[in-house]
């Protein structure tokens, strides 16, 4: 080894006629920095006192020398030089020996976000521009490799220098996860939310060989967040609603977009004090597809309460009685299959699946509201309780179809 | 001369079977020995544990080039976990303060503690096969990752709660 480590006999020893200057790195300027370069090339002399938490590297001519991971105080005085002959040469008095850089042993955090906002090319809405945040944990774990490539290969000496690099290659992963979910996918940006944990991981998955080789390692990816432009947020909600109502189709999907309108349409006339209580109870649980535009016409007609009369289902697998449940939470009687309240939105009911496609129905449903399969509740020959998708009777053994 | 020697493996005691899967390991049989022989141990299954870790992250990192949404989530609390454990083994290494040298130790538990060890040093390597097992059916992509994954996490779980009981046990010797 180049650097002995001080034995309490030789510690403090060896003051030269310039005098021995003692380095160490401030805890109070330590912080989140990575790295921290010792202001002046060490000379024959000096000390350098290496803490717990912190490795020092010594560096000359584009090459680690030495690293010390073991806390001490290490003097120059002590060298053992003959290992090194062209080191020895040059070490002559006030000749520099080389370069020493602090290095943090423990994990780090950081921020990554996209002071400019993503551009996402989405299927749905042309570009679109996203703002994207979250936070990483990393940690040197090769303090040899860290040195030769930041310092030697690319020149940084600041540690700010690697940090806003290894942001920068989080962002630019991350641009790549994005896009790659995207053509092999076919996620669009309003799939995103749903799959952030996911995202999260490919992240990683993509990052930890990435920066493995400048001796960092990646820890953990968190707290990722998508920010959409209002417009693309507004409908993610919509389809938000729209997936909850089970609705696939694009036909459903209109009639409960005309739906979403007509009903702010509708809270606007109740707020300038207009026929109260007008909507309530208008099946739109019902799952749409049907009549859409009538209801809507009879929402906004004054007098509406007996819309629900007027109502008659395009298609009779749809056919909800109307004020089949009591919405748990303000008692508005709500359509049998309706997955939420259509006064207050709370959730109605718990679910089951439909056999066919596995959609979830509200509890009760004798079709289902994604595909119209119809969903067996009970036995056509002993009228016993039937688990949706049951093959058999549990009770007779009758082959249910 | 099959006879004899299976025999004689079924001779061979707990501690004979730690000392072969831990050279240098001299066994509980002095109270000084406890120390040397627990910080073999433990750098003997981080070592491992790392070794495993790096299997695991490769899986990871195959699952993102396929963009499998579906088991990378699954995958990343493999990782996590197994990182975890490896964490937990190191760190109280660090942490330990040595055994009193007055601290009589009886024998049943001397025997319970020599079970913990072995049930970790046997269940490591499993762990390790599976991990490989895991990454190939990810990277020929036969459908079993699935399965796989959920049986590792159980070993997983298992081997935790057998190193917790142990280090329970071990921090109960120790001098504060
Ligand atoms: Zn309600
Ligand atoms: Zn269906
Ligand atoms: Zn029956």
């Amino acid at each position: 080894m180049l650097f002995d480590k001080k034995t309490p006999t030789t510690n403090g020893s060896g003051k030269s006629m310039l005098g021995a200057t003692t380095f160490m790195w401030d805890d109070a300027a330590k912080g989140d920095k990575v790295m921290f370069r010792i202001p002046r090339n060490i000379i024959w002399n000096d000390n350098v006192v290496v803490r717990e938490d912190e490795y020092a590297v010594f560096f000359r001519d584009g090459k680690v020398l030495t690293v010390l991971d073991k806390a001490g105080r290490y003097g120059l005085s002590s060298l053992n030089i003959p290992v090194l002959t062209e080191l020895q040469r040059k070490v002559t008095g006030t000749q520099p020996v080389a370069e020493v850089y602090y290095v943090q042993r423990r994990e780090l955090r950081g921020k990554f976000g996209s002071a400019e906002a993503f551009t996402f090319r989405d299927q749905d809405f042309g570009m679109i521009r996203l703002r994207i945040f979250g936070q990483f944990a990393y940690k040197v774990v090769d303090p040899v490799q860290f040195i030769t490539q930041f310092i030697g290969t690319k020149g940084f000496s600041e540690s700010d220098n690697v940090i806003s690099w290894l942001k920068d290659e989080v962002i630019m992963q991350l641009n790549d996860a994005l896009g790659e979910l995207k053509t092999q996918k076919q996620l669009s940006a309003l799939d995103l939310p749903a799959y952030l944990e996911e995202i999260e991981q490919i992240l990683l998955s993509k990052l930890e060989p990435d920066v493995g080789e400048y001796g960092i390692k990646i820890m953990r990816i968190a707290g990722l967040n998508i920010n959409f432009p209002e417009d693309v947020q507004k409908s993610i909600d919509e389809r938000a609603g729209i997936g909850a109502l089970g609705l696939t189709d694009q036909k459903q999907k209109d009639a409960y977009m005309a739906f979403q309108a007509g009903k702010a349409m509708r809270d606007a006339a109740k707020q300038e004090g207009g026929a109260a209580g007008a909507g309530a109870g208008i099946g739109v649980g019902m799952g749409a597809g049907m009549g859409m535009g009538m209801m809507m016409a009879n929402q906004m007609a004054p007098g509406a309460q007996q819309a629900q009369q007027a109502q008659q289902p395009a298609h009779p697998q749809q056919a909800a009685p109307p004020g089949g449940i009591k919405c748990p939470s303000c008692g508005t009687d709500v359509p049998t299959g309706s997955k939420f309240c259509i006064n207050c939105g709370a959730k109605i009911g718990g679910g089951m699946s439909c056999p066919k496609c596995n959609a979830e129905v509200p509890k009760g449903s004798r079709f289902c509201l994604n595909c119209g399969t119809k969903m067996v509740t009970s036995c056509p020959q002993c009228n016993a309780e039937l688990q949706s998708g049951a093959k058999f009777c549990p009770d007779c053994g009758t082959k249910i179809e | 001369m099959n006879d004899l020697r299976s025999k004689v493996e079924e001779d061979r005691g707990i501690v004979k079977q730690i000392e072969l899967l831990i050279p240098g390991f001299h066994g509980y049989r002095e109270r000084e020995d406890i120390r040397a022989a627990d910080s073999l141990l433990r750098q003997q299954l981080a070592n491992k544990m790392k070794e495993i870790n790096s299997i695991f992250e490769q899986c990871r990192e195959e699952l993102g080039r396929a963009m499998d949404l579906t088991l990378i989530s699954n995958m990343g609390n493999i990782v996590k976990f197994s990182r975890l454990i490896e964490n937990r083994i190191r760190h109280a290494e660090q942490g330990y303060t040595g055994i009193s040298a007055d601290f009589r130790i009886e024998e049943e538990e001397l025997n319970t503690l020599y079970e913990w060890d072995l049930a970790l040093l046997q269940t490591i390597d499993p762990i390790h096969t599976m991990a490989g097992e895991l990454l190939n059916s990810i990277l020929v992509d036969d459908g079993t990752a699935f399965r796989k994954m959920r049986i590792l996490k159980n070993t997983l779980n298992e081997f935790n709660s057998t190193l917790n009981k142990r280090m329970t046990k071990i921090a109960g010797l120790e001098v504060t």
